[in-house]
């Protein structure tokens, strides 16, 4: 059963007299607990299309389908809602609060939600210390490396317990021993807990885990692989 | 809101030398407008106390045809004077009473002549309710010397080159209308702390005015001090009820532009405090807006994260409003001392005596503030804070979650 699925979806940009189609009738469905990775050069629509996934940018046409639901026809803090509940986020660049600690990075978007304290304490030390980060949660991003600031960030993706994980580029900013450590995560948090994940990538290490691999072209789909490789 | 709150507070203090500078401003912006309003203040008020002090005080009573032509013979009816000395001895919200004889005339010398109000009276009344005789630059008070002495301001003695021991000619018309000059001696300059008044007014004994205008004792005023300022009206009225040939007017209806004085101060203060507030303003939507900018793609990510717009909304609002109010208190606080110090020490702007003097204030300026006046640039500045907020956050309330998040 497809949980994501997107129709006809296009994203037409104008820039001056001309238009840029970064999304050119895109149609996919991502099933259950997938491991996908979407490839493709810049500009060929990988970031626009996981933005269109994610309800963080409007398509100019199309529908996007999450759990039934048509998030392009959220609005607001609807959509807000929506994404806080169903969809956690990793950024190329962390983008995680410079003022907090890892710990109450982790515990934000729970807090957000209304969770407890009690809830919070107990979910955000149990994400820390699977993402190998037990003994630095008081530290805040400046103190962090960068692998462990992505890592903060896959762990406060995860704290909402979203059944989606968007990643753009989660690894263009990591050296190769942080980025294994992270897809060793993300692979065992997709395995065990059965999250989603999808990855907008240009990384080749991400690429050779990833069970699926959709490859994008000027906005369109041009191959979808599907792998039987363990990742 | 507990957590939005931490990190606004923690977000004003992200980028310190910016988040000083704003601080410093409205540290200085506090100081410096409550400090000028409370010299203004301590002027006016010194110069409103100085004005009621030596000339107008708290309230006067002519005959009413004195008060439409100041002429010799207009003077207050004798049995109405004995009424009335009985009724000021009554009333219990009357401090002091001196009595008056005014005549014009011009004080002459070698080295010119001017035309001045010549105040005849008697020394030990005088003292009760004028402070002249605290005001001497030279001389004594009309007790040393017995005939003729005369008591001169400031300005006039210095365009006449007149000093204590010195000798004028007063000349006058009498109450036979004959032209008289005396020989007066000089025993006292006082400066009442206005030029103008000083050129224009001379003291002398009023027996001695008396004699030479060849009248019985003619009163033409009478200078009341009530236990306060604002038994005058009261008392005035009382007085203008029960006569109708003299009337009583309060110190504010005497010299208009003294009432005008608190109703001035008032705007005046709101303007100043206003432009300061207006400047600082400014200061902190620039600031707000740099730290919105600054900070897009972190924006973008709460936005993306689940945090609703009300939210960010508030939490920019907070960070808006701690990055002045945190300022405050030390504002308030550096002016309060400042104040307090120069209200007790004063301020001595000698360089500027002589401007001063002709406007009328004296140049030892005590500042002065009302508490009312810290609250108020303290509610002030709290309705700017909220104000200032709203730009920035609407702006950050603009963004692309998507687009922010990517910013470089």
């Amino acid at each position: 059963m497809s949980v994501i699925k997107t129709t006809d979806l296009t994203k037409v940009y104008k820039q001056g007299d001309y238009e840029i189609h970064a999304l050119d009738g895109v149609s996919v469905e991502i099933e259950n607990g997938e491991f996908t990775a979407v490839v493709g050069p810049s500009g060929s629509g990988k970031t626009t299309l996981l933005n269109a996934i994610g309800g963080l940018d409007d398509p100019t046409s199309g529908s996007v389908f999450v759990d039934d639901q048509d998030i392009t026809k959220l609005k607001g803090n609807k959509l807000i809602d929506f994404r806080m509940k169903h969809i956690g986020f990793v950024f190329q660049a962390y983008n995680l609060i410079p003022v907090l600690t890892a710990k109450e990075n982790v515990g934000f978007v729970m807090l957000l939600q209304g969770a407890s304290e009690a809830e919070r304490e107990a979910r955000t030390t149990e994400l820390l210390k699977a993402v190998g980060l037990g003994d630095i949660m008081k530290k805040r991003p400046n103190q962090m490396s960068g692998g462990q600031q992505q890592r903060v960030a896959v762990a406060r993706a995860l704290a909402p317990k979203p059944a989606y994980i968007l990643a753009d580029e989660p690894t263009a900013n990591l050296d190769s021993k942080s980025t294994e450590n992270l897809l060793d995560i993300m692979a065992r948090l997709n395995k065990e807990e059965g999250i989603t994940f999808i990855f907008s990538t240009h990384d080749q290490r991400v690429i050779d885990r990833a069970r699926r691999v959709i490859t994008m072209e000027d906005g369109k789909i041009i191959s979808d692989e599907k792998r039987e490789n363990e990742i | 809101m507990k957590t939005i709150i931490k990190i606004a507070w923690r977000n004003v203090w992200r980028n310190k030398l910016r988040s000083g500078v704003v601080f410093a401003s409205v540290v200085m912006g506090i100081w410096a407008g409550l400090f000028v309003v409370s010299l203004s203040i301590g002027m006016m008020d010194q110069s409103k106390r100085s004005t009621i002090e030596t000339q107008v005080s708290h309230l006067k009573i002519h005959a009413k045809s004195y008060i439409k032509d100041e002429k010799l013979v207009n003077n207050i009816n004798p049995a109405t004077l004995v009424e009335l000395r009985k009724l000021l001895a009554s009333e219990k919200r009357v401090k002091s009473v001196t009595e008056r004889t005014i005549v014009d005339g011009t004080v002459t010398t070698a080295h010119g002549f001017k035309n001045v109000k010549i105040v005849g009276v008697d020394p030990l009344m005088e003292k009760t309710v004028t402070t002249i005789y605290d005001r001497l630059d030279t001389g004594t008070y009309l007790n040393q010397i017995k005939n003729n002495p005369i008591i001169v301001g400031r300005s006039l003695a210095d365009d006449l080159k007149l000093d204590a021991g010195k000798s004028v000619s007063l000349s006058f018309i009498t109450a036979d209308t004959t032209s008289v000059s005396i020989g007066f001696k000089t025993e006292g300059v006082y400066s009442s702390g206005n030029g103008g008044f000083d050129k224009a007014h001379v003291f002398v004994k009023q027996d001695d005015l008396n004699e030479l205008l060849m009248t019985e004792k003619t009163i033409h005023e009478l200078a009341i001090l009530c236990n306060t300022l604002e038994d005058a009206g009261s008392v005035a009225d009382a007085i203008n009820t029960k006569f109708t040939d003299i009337e009583a007017r309060p110190w504010n209806v005497v010299s208009p532009e003294l009432g005008y004085t608190d109703e001035m101060m008032g705007t005046s203060i709101m303007i100043i405090l206003s432009i300061i507030i207006f400047a600082l303003t400014f200061g902190i939507v620039n600031t707000m807006l740099m730290a919105v900018l600054e900070r897009k793609r972190e924006l973008g990510m709460l936005l993306c994260v689940g945090m609703n717009k009300r939210k960010v909304f508030t939490m920019i609002m907070f960070e808006t409003v701690f990055l002045s109010l945190a300022a405050a208190p030390i504002g308030l606080l550096l002016s309060w001392g400042t104040i307090s110090y120069f209200g007790a020490y004063g301020i001595n702007l000698m360089n500027v005596e002589d401007a001063m003097y002709q406007f009328g204030y004296d140049p030892m300026v005590y500042t002065k503030l009302d508490a009312s006046i810290y609250g108020m640039i303290t509610l002030m500045i709290m309705i700017a804070a909220s104000i200032s907020s709203i730009y920035p956050a609407r702006k950050a309330l603009k963004y692309n979650p998507a687009e922010a998040v990517r910013a470089i």
